[in-house]
């Protein structure tokens, strides 16, 4: 039993991480034998959504904010969730007369979001919409890469900011900026100390796993709905997993 | 002198004219039919009886045919005949009742057997002029009598002697009140039969010839030699077919559209629908005389040269105008627009104002004054300073210390008091410094920090010789963990270039476990996170420590680590109220009025919160009573 | 070729990841290699950054050739840029001259930008009980005054320990509650966005 439980502790990462993919696989493949999943109401999705039909239809453009997390990091999980959303807000506003911006404050997730871009683009068939200057590096501190993306938001006739990825507390800079400027600001991050900052200050704010959410709530395919149903799943075995554990803290079985 | 009516042209042509001078149609040859304006004047020309036209002929000076009327066969005069059509209405319109009579009469010829279908077939051809001329009444009987010749009529075949004899009988058997159209029509057929080309029966030149010498008039024989066809059609006995009773017919039961598609019988068509009176007459060819119609003749039809039309795109003045502006709008399109420009002086903006003013004025103040009022921070108060210092005074002198700069520039406010106390503390000790960051201008910041920290040791003007600095560690947490394992492999030479692991005291260090302790300076708690879950896990209890100087806002994710049993932090120093701690603790007394500055930025913040939220409070519920009284 | 490099890139990718994760498993296997990747990893990183920089330039640089009054600090920029280059170059990274930009310019600005920070803070909480009317804003007010009365003692007022150990007691027991479920929600994300990545269904490097 010993050895076991050793074993068990040494690959249990392993073990976490293959029961995460069976989960996933299956509701990708079968979930549509399953009963369909109502996503709850996301006002920040539902108003983003509204004001990105408005952005193409009063010609004004969209500014996507993908932080400053970088793909080697632990953070590097939003920065992708935030190149999601930017290939969705491309689609969108794929017919729009100025195309969306995106800032950026790693190197890394410049090249990926400018590759993004243009794979988009060119899905839709729609290369001449494709320039690489739309994609900016701001900076490469927290403060100077806030500060490089407020004349983005302040000078490019933005309508609407979506703020997805890693940041720190100089987002409330962004979110002041755009509340300036009189446009929509829907803000998520996975920091902790952001997503206090952006409760605050951001019209419409992701807190925790969310912004996870983004690629089910834009339509970005079944993997992002099965990866829903996945997490929800896990979730809840985390909760009962976490309840049995304190339960036997306080019964002194577990020392 | 009378002038002679052409008949195609309508013009007057003098007398002794055989051609007209206008149309060069003949004048006095038989077969044509002249135009209905000169009708009246052709019985003068054309007898409109044979007797008539003998006696007619005779009184006329009958002249030869010009040889172009003789080329012109028969079949062709009496085509052009039944093409020509009165374009006008008769000028003595018949009454329908008249015209039934005659024609009745007409069919019921005493010379004729008496058989209303013979005699119908035999005047068919009769029928068909009248019918032509629009005076037929009676249709149904006139088409039965039509389609009954049209069937009958090449069978039958008569002698030529009992045609003539037959159509002499005709004459008097017409009554006297006969129209002169139909006179001058019986007129221009005898004419005709004398000049036509009948299949059967052809007069040989010769005979006519001699007719025509004999009397010096075309056809004017004693005998009018009727062509076989007219006999045919004319004096055919035709025995009485036996009747069979046939059954009666039931009439059907017309529907009320079908009824109301009927032709109104009142309504007779004696005129054409369009009025042609204004169109040109044709003057030549086949179609002469006749209004509104393309004349046949080739020569109305003018072989041209096609019109060549210009490839030049024709632009008008207003289209070139309107492509203009097009043009305009499209360019106004790719200009950028100038953002509109926006008020500076806006409630909102002196709030903030107003705001910054009230917070940053007091704290300008208590630096300035170098206030000591606010009581300093007690170590005992913070959890974790006093296990810092104790971590650090432990540490073996000269001992090699891994210290990270991982914060940003931004917070050296909040962070330096700790950073420069704890420098102060280890350079007391004469540790060697190792100094890496994983931020890009954490290697600036280090040795600015460094330098300062040495220059202000005991008044030393030069800075502290035992420190390295291996300068940025990219790779975030992929680089930590490489660190962890072989920083020697992860970063070989200092930003100097020296290969600092090849002499003391770094050749002693194979990994992080040698160190003296690891001390993370940051402000972000994930990156204090990845310190502790990528460096921590490779420490041993016996190894060195790990310590974190932190900002206030990474306080809280950080001290569970220093709380956990066992801890994976030996101790940490938490924003600007640790760092007074930490500092009281070494024994330093800051004197510069930061601590009663930032005091004072606590206290004012709070009032401005409070305010503020006192303030919305009371106009929400403002609000919401109106609302309520709405 | 259009279509065998998406599929190529897919693949490498897919493989390169597979490779990673199994390597913190199995280390005695897969660490060789995964050491190998890690290296490539971090040296692609670091030239990520100078292609940043480069897309910076590119970026303000066709930004002084457009009108308006913004292309002035477009041209400070790459001026301020440059310059720095060649000073860092020539002083080295930790050269007195380098140290002196760094300590004048950098510090000061990022300090400053904080200060502001601080006040655009300070008016968002002023403000966002009438932005946000709900009872959790209150609450979230109430909890923000409770925090600032803790951390250091009130001018003129002085420290109160009730008031820090009720502050103290905010920080560590609801605060990192909320903040570990947050965190155990992110990561989540995360593991399901990595699967996404590692099974070759999100492909953000333009397969």
């Amino acid at each position: 039993m010993a050895p076991v439980i050793s074993t068990v502790q040494d690959y249990l990462a392993f073990l976490f991480v293959l029961l995460c993919l069976g989960l996933f696989l299956f509701f990708l493949y079968f979930g549509r034998n399953l009963p369909k999943v109502n996503l709850r109401n996301i006002e920040a999705f539902r108003r983003f959504k509204r004001e990105v039909d408005l952005a193409v239809e009063a010609g004004k453009r969209l500014h996507i904010s993908l932080g400053r997390g970088s793909i080697n990091e632990l953070p590097g999980g939003a920065a992708f969730v935030g190149l999601t959303i930017l290939d969705r807000c491309a689609r969108a506003a794929s017919n729009s007369d100025q195309p969306p911006m995106a800032t950026t404050g790693d190197g890394v997730l410049t090249i990926l979001s400018q590759d993004t871009l243009q794979s988009t683009y060119h899905s839709l068939g729609t290369e001449q919409h494709y320039d690489p200057t739309n994609v900016r590096l701001t900076g490469l501190t927290p403060l100077s890469y806030a500060a490089g993306a407020l004349p983005t938001i302040r000078d490019e006739d933005i309508s609407a900011n979506f703020l997805a990825g890693h940041f720190g507390a100089e987002i409330a800079l962004l979110a002041e900026a755009g509340a300036r400027s009189q446009s929509l600001t829907v803000a998520g991050t996975d920091a902790i100390p952001a997503q206090a900052v952006l409760y605050a200050t951001a019209d419409e704010t992701l807190l925790g796993e969310e912004l996870y959410a983004a690629g089910a709530y834009l339509g970005a395919g079944p993997a992002h709905l099965a990866c829903l149903r996945m997490q929800d799943i896990v979730r809840w075995l985390l909760v009962a997993l976490i309840i049995f554990g304190a339960i036997l803290k306080l019964l002194g079985i577990l020392s | 002198m009378t002038d002679i009516i052409c008949p195609l042209c309508g013009k007057p042509n003098p007398e002794e004219l055989d051609e007209c001078q206008y149309c060069q149609a003949p004048l006095k040859v038989a077969g044509f039919i002249a135009s209905p304006e000169d009708q009246e004047d052709f019985s003068q020309i054309f007898p409109p009886s044979p007797d008539q036209a003998g006696e007619e002929d005779q009184d006329t000076q009958p002249e030869s045919p010009p040889p172009s009327e003789q080329s012109i066969p028969d079949w062709l005069k009496q085509t052009e005949a039944s093409f020509l059509k009165p374009s006008e209405p008769e000028p003595e319109e018949l009454s329908s009742e008249q015209l039934s009579e005659q024609i009745d009469a007409l069919i019921n010829l005493p010379s004729t057997p008496a058989e209303p279908q013979k005699s119908a077939i035999d005047d068919e051809w009769l029928t068909s002029l009248l019918s032509e001329a629009g005076a037929i009444e009676s249709i149904p009987e006139g088409e039965v009598l039509l389609e009954r010749a049209v069937e009958t009529g090449e069978e039958t075949s008569t002698p030529a002697g009992e045609e003539t004899t037959q159509e002499e009988e005709e004459p008097p058997a017409v009554p006297a009140e006969r129209p002169a159209w139909l006179t001058n029509l019986e007129a221009s057929s005898n004419i005709k039969l004398d000049g036509g080309m009948q299949p059967s029966e052809v007069p040989e030149p010769e005979e006519q010839e001699a007719s025509v010498e004999e009397t010096g008039v075309p056809g004017a024989s004693e005998h009018v030699e009727i062509p076989d066809w007219i006999s045919k059609v004319s004096f055919e006995e035709v025995p009485p077919e036996p009747k069979e009773p046939e059954p009666p017919i039931e009439p059907a039961e017309i529907p009320g559209w079908l009824e109301a598609l009927r032709p109104s019988e009142e309504a007779t068509p004696t005129a054409p629908v369009e009025d042609v009176s204004a169109a040109d007459v044709v003057t030549a060819g086949p179609l002469v005389g006749l209004r509104g119609v393309i004349s046949a003749h080739p020569s109305a039809i003018q072989a041209r040269k096609p019109p060549t039309y210009s490839i030049k795109l024709r632009v008008t003045e207003e289209q070139r105008a309107r492509v203009q502006m097009m043009e305009e709008l499209l360019a106004e399109e790719q200009k950028p627009k100038p953002p509109t420009s926006k008020r500076i002086i806006t409630s909102q903006n002196i709030f903030r104002l107003a705001i910054a003013l009230v917070l940053i004025l007091p704290i300008v103040w208590m630096i300035i004054a170098k206030s000591q009022q606010s009581p300093l921070p007690q170590p005992a108060n913070y959890p974790g300073v006093i296990d810092f210092f104790q971590q650090v005074q432990q540490l073996p002198a000269g001992a090699p210390v891994l210290v990270a700069f991982d914060y940003e520039p931004g917070f050296s406010g909040e962070m330096n008091s700790a950073v420069s106390t704890l420098l102060s503390q280890l350079m007391a000790k004469n540790t060697y410094l190792t100094l890496v960051t994983t931020a890009p201008s954490g290697v600036a910041l280090a040795e600015s920090l460094v330098k300062d920290a040495g220059t202000g040791l005991a008044g030393s003007l030069s800075s502290y010789p035992y420190y390295t600095d291996l300068g940025y560690l990219p790779g975030g947490t992929m680089g930590l963990l490489g660190l962890a394992s072989s920083p020697k492999t992860v970063l070989p030479y200092s930003l100097e270039g020296i290969d600092v692991w090849a002499s003391a005291p770094l050749n002693t260090v194979s990994s992080v476990t040698d160190f003296g302790a690891v001390i993370v300076i940051t402000n972000d708690p994930d990156t204090a996170r990845a310190w502790i879950e990528q460096v921590g896990p490779v420490l041993r209890a016996e190894d060195g420590p790990i310590l974190m100087v932190t900002s206030s806002q990474a306080e809280p994710l950080i001290r569970p680590y220093y709380e956990a049993s066992p801890s994976q932090v030996q101790g940490m120093v938490a924003g600007l109220a640790g760092g007074q701690a930490y500092s009281r603790a070494v024994g330093r007394q800051p004197q510069n009025g930061v601590w009663d500055a930032f005091s004072m930025g606590v206290t004012v913040s709070i009032l401005i919160i409070l305010i503020g939220g006192i303030i919305s409070m009371v106009f929400m519920l403002q609000a919401s009573a109106r609302k309520r009284e709405d | 070729m259009k279509r065998i490099l998406p599929i190529t890139n897919a693949v490498i990718a897919v493989v390169s990841g597979l490779i990673v994760l199994f390597g913190y498993f199995f280390p005695g296997l897969l660490s060789g290699i995964q050491s190998v990747l890690i290296g490539w990893a971090i040296i692609i990183a670091a030239f990520a950054l100078l292609v940043g920089v480069f897309n910076l330039v590119m970026v303000h640089w066709k930004k002084t050739g457009t009108e308006g009054s913004n292309s002035i600090y477009s041209i400070v920029l790459l001026i301020s840029l440059f310059i720095t280059i060649i000073v860092a170059g020539l002083s080295g990274p930790t050269g007195s001259w380098t140290l002196w930009i760094f300590n004048n310019f950098q510090v000061p600005v990022e300090v400053s930008l904080l200060a502001v920070l601080a006040i655009v803070l300070l008016y968002a909480g002023a403000r966002l009980l009438s932005r946000k009317p709900k009872w959790y804003t209150i609450l979230f007010l109430i909890t923000v005054l409770l925090v600032l009365v803790g951390s250091a003692p009130l001018f003129l007022a002085g420290e109160s320990a009730p008031l820090s150990a009720l502050r103290s007691w905010l920080s560590q027991v609801p605060a990192i509650a909320g903040a570990r479920g947050l965190l155990l929600g992110v990561a989540l994300g995360t593991v399901a966005t990595g699967i996404r990545i590692l099974i070759g269904i999100d492909r953000p490097y333009g397969g």
